[in-house]
């Protein structure tokens, strides 16, 4: 199947919108990983994410590790 | 979502070229905590490379999914079933309080709007999962889960 990144994106949030589902700050963060399971080399490299974002100034996608 | 972004590739070693000749950079670290790639220009995002075919080879080729980003550039992505069975199966294997493995699946259950639910049930019995835990039943919890 091949579908364009608009078409995929647009029909998520139609989809989204017909099952009344809204995104919630309270709803992203019951279901991000709370990472456990991550492994060593996941855990450095979220890490890592991390430590460039701030030192460029730029606030770090949310992640536990 | 996180900043990283998981990639598998047929040939490791021409992703790696492949990325190296698209600007990023190979992230330095030790032993196991070794590898990577980031984008100068995006510090808040990164690359993991991963070995060995998608899945274990189990995810039904043909099923795959190609996203166009631009006409010249587009990524490929898993079955939504393959996603679900992965998130069950993490579930499965983490301590019973943890639930949001188990949320990510219920959540793109709900939002696929076709599924193949023999595919399904095969892959998630595959990764060792419970397909009952997507009509609300968790033996693990000894309750049903609505």
């Amino acid at each position: 199947m091949i579908v364009t990144l608009s078409d995929l994106l647009s029909g998520i949030r139609e989809r989204k919108a017909e099952l009344g589902i809204v995104d919630t700050p309270e709803r992203t963060e019951a279901m991000r990983n709370k990472g456990s399971q991550r492994t060593p080399s996941k855990r450095a490299m979220l890490a890592r994410i991390e430590e460039r974002a701030l030192a460029a100034d730029i606030a770090p996608p949310k992640a536990y590790f | 979502m996180t900043g990283d972004f998981d990639v598998v590739a047929s040939n490791d070693e021409a992703l790696k070229v492949a990325l190296l000749e698209s600007g990023f950079i190979h992230e330095g670290g030790l032993g196991h905590l070794a590898g990577g790639f980031y984008h100068p220009d995006f510090p808040n995002y990164g690359v993991e490379q991963v070995s060995g075919p998608l899945f274990d080879g189990k995810t039904d080729r043909a099923r795959l999914i190609t996203v166009s980003i631009t006409p010249q550039a587009s990524i490929v992505l898993p079955p939504v079933e393959d996603l679900i069975a992965d998130r069950l199966a993490q579930y499965g294997a983490g301590p019973a309080s943890e639930q949001e493995m188990l949320l990510q699946a219920q959540e793109m259950r709900r939002l696929a709007r076709s599924l193949d639910l023999e595919y399904l049930h095969k892959r998630i019995r595959e990764e060792g999962g419970d397909p009952d835990l997507l009509d609300g039943t968790d033996r693990r919890q000894g309750k049903e889960q609505k």
